[in-house]
């Protein structure tokens, strides 16, 4: 064993220094008698990932800007660059955040992106692109897609209910803007509508079971 | 695989239970809200021995095999077909369990002659855990040395087990004492480890000697502990800054105080306080001062009204309806502000028990907890005391001095640590300097 004739205790293991003082220990290190593994670091966690991405982010939107200004103030294109390099910096922060559960992950990027693009259609001066196209689009890929991986990764329906359940319901919004006159062109919004009508229907009827179980677990008070 | 269609269609769930829902927004960094149980034995530990008896155990626990899921207002626990396997100790001790719904919420692992417990506080307390683990443990050295001649002992009823002892003792009118203000506490100081995870400084101790040191004292050896603990952080206050208390979190198992056979978190927490610059800092003043705090808080009264003030909280129905999303943030803030008020928490888990016949095999528990600054949680076997220190920070001057001081009354101590310096290019402090 070990011992520090400072602090007067025995120390187990093999160390170097004292854990408690830091001072040099005397007698001979036992080597077996070590409690903890020395551990790996790991080579990337979540955090890097993401701090990686954000700096790649603000490199290219730094670039942009200083060669908008050399190039003179007249367009301000590199303002577009910046706010596009955060949306995506955004999207990709969700699904990194929920790269373990698939579902989930299309879940949210289906809130996520029409949002982001109303935004930018706002401030790029109202055309309607993206509620003509982009919500309905987007809704009508992230349900089919949801039950794609669903039926490939065999998942029960209460794996992925929840985002199931919530994508569709979003999917009913292109026909509420329909009804108040909004949209300009209807086809994408009526074939979102109809699948999302069509898969609420066969959920109902269906699986009324496993439905009211997940909305009673997940809106429970 | 599945042979059950129908179980598998309709799983259960459950509530977190109120003390388990302020852990998932507050887990951070170093206070991952996950608590470690180990055992030490006299021989390697056997893998699939161990990945036997888990199993086993289990079928009697199968409430522990649960995953958390968001829902819109709170969390949930929902049960899962995961399975555990016993894995070779990876990961630091305490670190987070919870990595979205696919995580089972503990993890048993093993390195050389120790088996490991990591478990989210949201799931059980350390009372359950103990239970679960002693069971574990139990069945491990049935199956490894059948000529122990142990049975399994007959236990509570899985139901009993899974018992919300909150929801049971709740009273809505209960909590009408004056609500306790407290003000800010001393907080310790030092740099955070760069890797973001804990110190653990272990030691080991014979219970006789400490127990004699406490009765030298004129104390029980809990207060004396506590007392003890004071000192140390004392020795480490600038003079400046004695005119904030110091301020102690002790979780209390409410189990004593009303009967129940849940492993889920049934525990309340009292705080114990003692201002340095306003009484003499004297070891036997520090262990009158403890023991008076303890008398006085720990009655099934004051104790039951701290409980019913926090779980009026969660029956609040103006709270009650705000989204997770909003919720999660509000929760956390009280957490940061909570922690103000308290310098350090102190957790005595008590005796772990084993059948007689089994204790040859065994040579000592640990139980260590997640922390953002310093925790001493301690608990003994058989002859041996155990203080499993965990800080957030890289100096250990509040453990250094803690031990120094039952060094004072002669005691033998047994340090352990998961520091290593072989690749570190610097000295001990006391080096002699290089030519």
């Amino acid at each position: 064993m070990q011992r520090c004739p400072s602090c007067r205790v025995t120390v187990a293991g093999h160390k170097t220094c004292c854990p408690l003082c830091g001072g040099q220990l005397t007698g001979t290190p036992e080597p077996e008698t070590e409690v903890f593994p020395a551990l790996e670091k790991p080579r990337f966690t979540t955090g890097f990932v993401l701090r990686l991405l954000a700096l790649l982010a603000i490199a290219v939107s730094v670039i942009c800007v200083l060669v908008n200004i050399a190039t003179g103030w007249h367009v301000l294109w590199s303002l577009f660059v910046v706010a596009g390099v955060a949306c995506v910096w955004v999207a990709a922060a969700v699904g990194v955040a929920y790269r373990r559960d698939m579902t989930q992950n299309l879940g949210w990027q289906v809130v996520l992106i029409p949002l982001l693009s109303i935004l930018w259609d706002i401030w790029t001066g109202w055309r309607g692109w993206s509620i003509d196209f982009v919500l309905p689009c987007v809704c009508i890929v992230g349900v089919l897609a949801m039950l794609l991986i669903a039926v490939l990764c065999r998942l029960p329906l209460r794996a992925f209910a929840g985002p199931l359940i919530s994508a569709c319901v979003l999917g009913l919004v292109p026909l509420l803007l329909v009804a108040r006159g909004r949209v300009h062109i209807l086809l994408p919004s009526l074939l979102c509508a109809g699948l999302s009508i069509l898969s609420l229907a066969a959920l109902v009827l269906f699986q009324w079971q496993t439905i009211k179980a997940e909305l009673s677990r997940r809106f429970h008070l | 695989m599945p042979k059950d269609k129908r179980s598998q269609k309709n799983l259960s769930w459950s509530r977190l239970d109120n003390a388990a829902k302020i852990f998932p927004p507050t887990s951070h960094g170093s206070d991952t809200g996950v608590f470690r149980l180990s055992c030490e034995l006299n021989e390697p530990v056997a893998p699939d021995v161990l990945q036997n008896a888990l199993a086993r155990t289990l079928e009697r626990y199968p409430h522990l095999l649960m995953v958390m899921r968001r829902g819109v207002f709170w969390y949930y626990l929902e049960q899962t077909r995961l399975r555990p396997s016993v894995v070779p100790e990876h990961a630091p001790p305490c670190a987070a369990l919870y990595e979205g719904s696919q995580s089972l919420l503990f993890r048993v692992s093993y390195w050389r002659h120790k088996v490991n417990l990591d478990m989210f506080h949201v799931l059980a307390d350390g009372a359950g855990a103990i239970e679960f683990f002693e069971s574990l443990m139990t069945a491990y050295l049935v199956l490894r040395h059948p000529e122990a001649g142990v049975d399994g002992q007959p236990q509570a009823s899985v139901s009993q087990r899974w018992a919300d002892s909150f929801q049971k003792y709740y009273k809505p009118r209960g909590g009408k004492t004056a609500s306790e203000r407290h003000g800010r506490a001393y907080r310790l100081r030092g740099v955070r480890r760069a890797d973001g995870g804990l110190t653990i400084i272990e030691g080991v101790a014979d219970v006789g000697q400490v127990l004699a040191a406490a009765h030298r004292c004129g104390t029980t050896l809990t207060v004396y502990l506590t007392a003890l603990l004071f000192a140390a952080i004392h020795s480490e206050m600038y003079v400046r800054e004695q005119k904030k208390p110091v301020v102690l979190t002790i979780p209390v198992d409410l189990r004593g105080f009303f009967p129940s056979r849940t492993t889920r978190n049934f525990f309340g927490t009292i705080r114990v306080s003692y201002d340095f610059s306003k009484r003499s800092g004297e070891i036997e003043d520090i262990a009158a001062c403890v023991a008076a705090a303890f008398k006085e808080e720990l009655t099934p009264e004051r104790l039951g009204a701290r409980m019913n003030r926090l779980a009026a909280l969660e029956h609040n129905p103006l709270l009650r309806p705000i989204p997770l999303a909003l919720k999660n943030p509000v929760l956390r803030l009280s957490g940061v502000v909570s922690d103000r008020g308290e310098t350090a928490a102190l957790s005595n888990i008590g005796k772990f028990r084993l059948p007689d016949a089994l204790h040859p095999y065994v040579r000592g528990f640990g139980v260590f907890m997640s922390t953002g600054a310093t925790q001493l949680c301690t608990c003994s076997f058989g002859s041996s005391l155990h203080f499993g220190f965990t800080s957030a920070f890289e100096n250990t001057e509040v453990q250094r001095r803690f031990f120094e001081l039952l060094a004072d009354e002669g005691i033998d101590i047994e340090i352990r640590s998961n520091e290593y310096h072989e690749e570190e290019e610097t000295p001990c402090s006391d080096a002699p300097a290089a030519e």
